[in-house]
This record gives C-alpha cells, structure tokens and sequence, in this order.
C-alpha cells in the first residue's frame, strides 16, 4: 500500500512571511499642543422666559457626530433620529477569510437580516490572516501544525470576498451599517475599509494587506506588471465600497507607495508622497502601509475608537439599545458544526495513515474517505479547510476511492481464484494523449 | 461612429405622428442617411431635414430650441441646426456633448434607448412571428396588431415584440474569454434583441479574468454588429486582459464600486509575447478602439508597462484629457507610470471620463441609461450564459477527474485496464461534442480520437487471443 500524501506542496516564498510587525511611523509633525481651550465666560443671569410654544421632544441623546460627507447611511444617533433605542444586529467577521468568513454563512444571515429589521448593522471584524516572521521553513511546519494556513492562499479567494462584500452591501443598503475592527491583519483588510463608517479597537491594526501583490508571478516586467496591476486593481475595487482616497487605497495595497496625509478640519486628504503636512503614514518603498487604531484615529481614518460593542454604540449616540443575537448565533452554529466535524476528520485522516496490517483494513479505510466525502459536500468550509491546509480536494478523494475498490475487489478476486493476471498492480495501457494509462 | 444606409426616416417621424405617416411604417425610404449621435447620455439616430426639438446644456443652464438639422458631423460632434431664436433665423452648430436630448417635434426625446428611433440594416431572422430587423426598415410602433408569436408575445404592426416598458436586455460575460465569456453569445443576444426592433439597450455585464487572444477579434466582430442595430453597454464588475479590451468594444462603459477593468497585456503561460504578434495586436486593436472614440493611448497603457498615461481637467468645463506622458501639468493625475500596467477603478475611471457613471444595483443603472425604472426585457441572455457556464464547469471538473482516473490500477487486468481507459476517452469525445471550447483548450481530440481507435483495436486483439484455444 502506497502512502498517500495529504500534505499540500506549498511553495511559498519566504517573503510571504517576512513582513515586519513594526507599526507605523509616529507623525512627523505632531500637533504642537493640545488645543487651547477656550476660556468659557461665566453665565450670566438670564431673565426667565415663559415658553411661548409647547415644548418639542429633545433630539436622540448623543455623543457621536453630525452627518459626514460620506457615502452610505449614516449610523449616528444624530442621523438616523430613532424615536426608541436601536435594535442593533452584529454581523460577525471572524476567523480565515473565506473559510470561517464564507459567502454561505452571509446569505443565512442575510436572510435573517430581511426578516428581523434591525434598526442598525454592525459588521464585527477579527480576522488576522496570521502571516509569521519565522523563516520559511518553521513557518510552513508550524502553520501545518495548528491548521494554519498560508496567507496567500487565503489572499486567493479575494474575487470571492469582493462578491461577498457586494452582496452585503446591496442586500442591506437600507440600514445603517458601521464597520468594527476588533483585529485586521493580512487580507481580511478588505472588508476593513469597504464601509465608510468604521470604528477600531483600542490594539486593533490594520495591516499586510501588501500580501495581494504577491499574488502576480511571471518571468518578465511586463507580464508582472500586468498581474501586479490586475490583483491590486480588484483589491482596491473593494476597498472603493468605503468610499475614501486611491492615494490611500494604493499605499496598503502596494508596497512600493507611500502616504501622508493632510488634515483640514474633519477631512483628511491622503497623500501619496511623504511631504503631508499633518501625518506620515509610510515612508517605505518596500512595505505596504499599515495602521494602528492610533494612527488611524490620528489622521481620521477611522470614526473612533471602542473597547467593544456596547462602547461603539455609546460612541453612535445609543446608550440604551438591544442587541440581536441572531447573527452571532447564526455565524457560530454554522462554524463550530463544521470545525468539529473537521476536529474529528483529523482522526479519521490519521487513522486512515497508520500502517495496513490486513487486507480488511482496506474496507475501513474506504469507509473513512466515504465520510470525508459525505462532509465535504456537506460543509464548503470544512472541504476548503482541508484542501487549503492540506492539499485534499473532493476529487482526490473520489480517485482514492475508486483506487480502493480497485485494491478490495482484486484481493477478493485472488481470495476466490478468478483474478486474472494483472492483479492489484493492473495492466500498462498505452500512453494516450491524457498520459500513459497503469 | 457609423452610418446606416436604408432608413425609414418617415418611420422615425411616425413615432411622433403615427397618424399621419401610418401608411410609412414598412417602406424603407431613399435618400437622406440617417446617422447615430452619441449625446450627454445616450444616443440619437437622425438626420439631415429633421425637426427637432433640443435641449442643450449651457453651463449650469439648460436652452431648448426647436428647428431643423441641417448638418450632422459626427466626427467633429456637432450638429448643426436652422432655428428661429428671437425672433431671428440662426444657423447654430451645437456641440453633440452639450446636448441633453434631442427629439422630432412633438415625439419622445432622445436619449430614448428603446423603440422610439433607429433602424436596422443587419441582423437575422427571428423567429417564431417576430418580426426580423432585417426585413423591414420599420421601427418598434408599440401599436398593437393583434397578433401574438410562439411565445405569447403580442406584436406591433411591424411584427416586433411589444415590450411593457423601456428596458434592458442583460448579456452575462463571465469567465474565461473563449471559454464561458465568448462572441456566440453576444450574437445570440443581438438575435434575440432583434425581436423588439433596433434600438435596444444590451448591457454586457462583465465579470472575467480575460482570455484568448483569438477570440478578442470574434468578440470585435460580434459587438460591431450588434452595435449597427443596438446600444450595446459594457458593465464593469471585472473586466481584465481580454475582458478589458471587449469593454472598450461598445458604446458606453460603466462601473460598478468595486469594478476593475485593464490589465490587457498578451501572454503566453508565464511570460510575455513581445514582436510581431504584440505589434499587430497594439496596432490593430488600437485603431478599433479609436474607432470606437476612445484614446489609443489608454489601450496602449493597459498593454505595456513602459507606456504612461495621465490626465489633466480643464478647470473650467471639467472636460479630462489624456496624456501618454507626464506633463507636470497642475493637477495632472497619474494613472499609470513607466513600471505599470493601467488597471482602472471605479472612481479614477469616472473621475477621467473613462467611465460614463458607476450604479450597484439596476435601481442606480437605470437613471444612468435614460431609463425611468429597471426593467428587463427578457431573461434570454442571463439564461443563455447560466446554462452554458454550467456546461462548461461540469466539463471541466469532469475532464480533470477522467484524467486522474486513467492512472488508475484496475483488479481485472490488462483488458480492463484498456477497456475502462476507452470508456474515459469516449467520455472525452463525448464532451468534445457538447463543450469544443472546454476540450479544445487542454487536448488535441484527433489525436484522441486516432488513439481511441488502435485502443479498440488493441482491445479486440486482446480478447481474440484469450479467447483463442491456448490463449
């Protein structure tokens, strides 16, 4: 019996793993001073005055802002003017992109959406794609070890993620939405920034989204050229559902741009060059930018920053509100099913490895991939899991079968006498225009 | 900008006045051509002795003046028109971008995309009733005739399909160019067009990573056709390499948010082709989409990396223009430098007038065509290119799988070994029938098919020994 290779044959380059967790550079001219406060003169005794009309209901309580130029519904109290808190549904984002964040688990939620009305939308990111600083090779091992996978792979998917992402937005252009980044790391950057109205956690980042422009290849200038423009263009497509600057869309995409910015008042003009007078975001010319919650709050690129949901909401203008869970259950049910099927599979996949010690075992072992085969119809997250960290495809699957039967009912037919000559081995066809045949 | 030849202007007129030219509606008429003006938004089919009403952009104004065309210079855009203004007859020549929209007197206004004006020279037969555009020079009259085709459709006088409302026809063009993405379908989307009469809105929605090369110069083909009959409309979802350059084939180009459409460099596995081949694919897509009345340069840059392109805004109309190098003008924006290849988005596309507008859904598209409401005519092209994509999947999944399976060790021997691998390459053939493109790509199916054949042979020979006493 042949060993049967799962493990996927990588060929990531080392460059893929070494970007640098360094943050981004501190402004350059940081504002000299706080503010001067203006000095408040002290009241001075009004006379009373009868209200001449009945007195109008006070606006929505609220610390948030007043209505932006941005595109997109506004989420702030100030703007959606409710006459009763908010229900606020919370989309979750988190995990791989394109695995635990599949387009699958959006059209339930979708759905849901439709059918409970919420008043507001809060899309909730976590996804670091994971990318390790150690050299190629411990990288690899490590990321096989803890079924992580490699971020270009992941990066792959990125027209998928864009349907995804258009979806949402289409499908529930008629609520309030606002983006909340607990974490971004790696490709999951996208979604990030494809919302105009979007709120950080304290220690989020936003970063390594460079890892697109590994996705080209080619011999020649102009054939890298062509693949480098094509992947970061569909990059920054996304990214143009947010609404914001291509100065700042090209400097987290490519790594060979740079950013500042120029702020005046509550508009942040980005800059692709480092001569902005309020803020230097990337002075690099071989990393893509990145921000932290800090930075991106410094230069206004994001709306504020939240310790967690409840805050965010504060922060809208919402004190009181009630949160459906419906989306969160939605999100969980579906991917902690297939994570423990998967969990579960690895012991069935490690069983079906363990040395053959009788021709019966080959029944069992056909009876394992059965059960594969059965879950990956079942799960799309489970059967990209196995074929992102570890190479597996359905299709393999049905060939190891198909070679199974192959094995079980020649061993069947030597047990009875009737084989005929070839055996298990078979016999050599002619080499046909598909390759020779066995 | 093309000139058509046998046109009904009476049927044009019979839009605005169906009684009194009622009796014009089928006689192709001689004489004064009619030509397609391309306005702020859509198009105008007309000509020289028509009177018309126009609505002109002025600034932050609008005019309107009524009077007769006569001269059209689609060329240079202008139109020329005797008009009364004060009370003065005044031969003015209006820019063709300045203007709002154009109608006969009295009749509906331009941009009007569907039914009211144009005429078709070319194009098949429909059939099932429909009336052909090919055999009658009449336009869409909307009037009922009482009669129903096959489908249940009633017709007008002419024998073209009456539609509800003004509307689209939506040509998915996903995928592979050559493969799922190809000229067929845009044929077959002209045809069906064709029942309602010239003048039709087909928007090609795009959503391809590109393609063959060979099949860029169908596609050129199919699109100039079906552009002498309708408005065909590119809408950008993905539209890279070979994709691009079919964008830049139709009339209008628009973008969704997250649309991206250049990259339309010629490779060949990992690497580029350089020389005649490139030379000839610069040059004679160059000149089509100049044609077309879009820079050569923006093309050119979408090719090579080492060409630039920039543009600069007027600061007082707006209008952009294109450079293929930088200028160091104020406010010059670089798309594409000396090391890139010009990929547009949404945003820089329109900002450059590379794009006429960017919509999301068919609710934000249809202001943008002229068009009161969304409304899709017939479903026939979504369901053209569902059924063939799906074909093509389930062909190319299928082949992958077969050619794993002929490694395949099999219990029954040499015999069977060769009589399950002339199964596969029957299914093979078999597929060659239904899906060419898919096979053609990855196999050489007469080599096969001569393979297949000493297979059997070998096969036949193989039983005729076992079974022989001895054997």
């Amino acid at each position: 019996m042949k060993p049967i290779l799962l493990l996927a044959a990588f060929t990531v380059s080392a460059a893929a793993f070494a970007q640098s967790d360094a943050p981004a550079t501190a402004p350059t001219t940081a504002p000299d001073a706080a503010p001067q406060q203006e000095e408040t003169p002290a009241p001075a005794t009004a006379p009373v005055v009868a209200p001449a009309a009945p007195v109008k209901a006070p606006p929505p309580f609220t610390l948030g802002r007043t209505a932006s130029n941005k595109g997109g519904k506004s989420p702030y109290a100030t703007d959606t003017q409710l006459d009763h808190p908010p229900v606020v549904y919370v989309i979750p984002m988190e995990g791989y992109m394109g695995i635990d964040i599949s387009g699958l688990v959006y059209d339930k939620i979708i759905k849901d959406v439709k059918e409970k009305k919420p008043d507001l939308i809060v899309f909730r990111l976590n996804s670091a794609d994971g990318r390790m600083n150690e050299k190629y090779m411990e990288a690899v091992d490590s990321a096989r070890k803890d079924d992580k996978i490699d971020p270009r792979r992941l990066a792959s998917g990125i027209t998928d993620y864009r349907d995804v992402a258009a979806k949402l937005h289409n499908e529930l252009n008629t609520y309030p939405m606002v983006m909340y980044v607990q974490d971004s790391r790696g490709i999951s950057c996208v979604y990030a920034l494809a919302w105009p109205y979007m709120f950080m956690a304290p220690e989020a980042r936003i970063a390594g989204l460079d890892i697109v422009a590994s996705l080209g290849g080619g011999n020649d200038v102009d054939i890298k050229a062509k693949m480098f423009s094509a992947w970061t263009s569909i990059a920054k497509g996304i990214l143009e559902l947010g609404g914001r600057q291509q100065e700042l869309y090209d400097s987290l995409v490519r790594p060979d741009r740079t950013l500042s910015a120029d702020i005046e008042g509550r508009t942040t003009k980005w800059r692709s060059d480092t001569a902005g007078s309020w803020y230097v975001i990337d002075t690099s010319l071989e990393a893509a930018a990145r921000f932290s919650a800090k930075s991106a709050e410094d230069t206004g690129l994001t709306d504020g920053i939240a310790v967690d949901i409840p805050d965010l909401l504060f922060l809208l203008g919402y004190p009181e509100y009630t949160l459906s869970e419906s989306g969160e259950k939605i999100f969980r049910d579906y991917n902690s099913t297939w994570r423990k099927q998967f969990v579960e599979s690895k012991k069935w996949m490690e069983d079906f490895q363990q040395p053959m010690e009788q021709a019966s075992d080959l029944g069992k072992r056909k009876q394992i991939l059965e059960k594969m085969q059965k879950m990956f119809k079942q799960y799309p997250s489970f059967a990209k899991m196995w074929e992102w960290t570890r190479g597996l495809t359905d299709d393999q699957l049905k060939i190891l079968i198909e070679q199974l039967t192959e094995q079980i009912r020649g061993n069947n037919q030597k047990k009875s006498g009737s084989g005929t000559t070839g055996g298990t081995t078979g016999g050599k066809g002619p080499a046909g225009p598909m390759g020779p045949g066995r | 900008m093309r000139t058509l030849t046998s046109i009904a202007l009476a049927a044009v007129l019979a839009v605005a006045a169906p009684g009194l030219y009622s009796s014009a509606h089928a006689m192709p008429q001689s004489g004064s051509k009619q030509q397609q003006v391309k306005l702020i938004k859509g198009t105008w089919w007309g000509s020289v002795g028509d009177r018309v009403e126009i609505v002109v952009k002025d600034q932050l104004a609008t005019r309107t003046m009524t009077g007769t065309v006569t001269k059209i210079d689609s060329d240079k855009g202008i139109v020329t028109v005797d008009a009364e203004i004060d009370g003065k007859k005044v031969s003015r020549p209006v820019f063709t971008s300045t203007i709002v929209s154009i109608k006969p007197v009295g009749g509906a206004a331009a941009p009007a995309p569907t039914g009211t004006a144009g005429n078709a020279t070319t194009g098949s037969s429909p059939t099932d009733g429909a009336k052909s555009a090919t055999d009658a020079a009449a336009t869409p009259t909307k009037k009922p005739s009482g009669k129903v085709d096959a489908q249940g459709y009633q017709l007008d006088e002419n024998g073209y399909r009456i539609a509800p409302q003004k509307g689209v026809f939506i040509l998915p063009f996903v995928g592979g160019v050559g493969a799922t993405a190809r000229a067929y379908e845009i044929e077959q989307m002209g045809k069906e067009a064709d029942k309602w009469g010239p003048g039709q809105i087909i928007i090609l929605d795009i959503d391809s990573p590109g393609g063959l090369v060979t099949e860029i110069f169908k596609i050129v083909d199919a699109i100039k056709s079906v552009r002498e009959r309708h408005r065909v409309v590119a809408w950008i979802r993905e539209a890279i390499s070979a994709a691009a350059v079919t964008s830049m084939q139709c009339d209008e180009i628009y973008f969704r948010t997250m649309g991206a459409d250049g990259a339309a460099m010629m490779i060949a596995g990992s690497n580029s082709v350089y020389g005649e081949p490139l030379d000839r694919f610069r040059v004679e897509l160059g000149d089509i989409i100049e044609k077309n009345g879009r820079p050569r340069m923006v093309f050119l840059a979408m090719v090579l990396s080492k060409d630039v392109l920039t543009y600069t805004k007027d600061p007082v109309t707006g209008k952009p223009t294109f450079h293929d190098k930088i200028t160091g003008l104020p406010g010059e924006v670089v798309l594409s430098n000396d090391k890139d290849n010009l990929t547009f988005n949404a945003s820089n596309a329109l900002d450059c007038g590379f794009s006429k507008g960017t919509a999301d859904t068919g609710a934000d598209f249809a202001p943008l065509l002229g068009l009161k409401e969304w409304y899709e005519i017939s479903d026939y092209g979504v369901k053209m290119a569902a059924a063939w994509k799906k074909l093509h999947e389930e062909c190319e999944k299928d082949l992958a799988l077969q050619m794993q399976r002929m490694e395949i060790p099999r219990a029954g021997g040499p015999s069977e070994q060769l009589s399950v691998q002339i199964q596969i390459m029957e299914k093979v053939v078999a597929w060659h029938k239904r899906c060419p493109p898919c096979v053609d790509g990855k196999l050489d199916i007469d080599q096969l098919k001569k393979q297949l054949k000493q297979m059997r042979k070998q096969l036949s020979d193989m039983r005729k020994k076992s079974s022989a006493p001895g054997g």
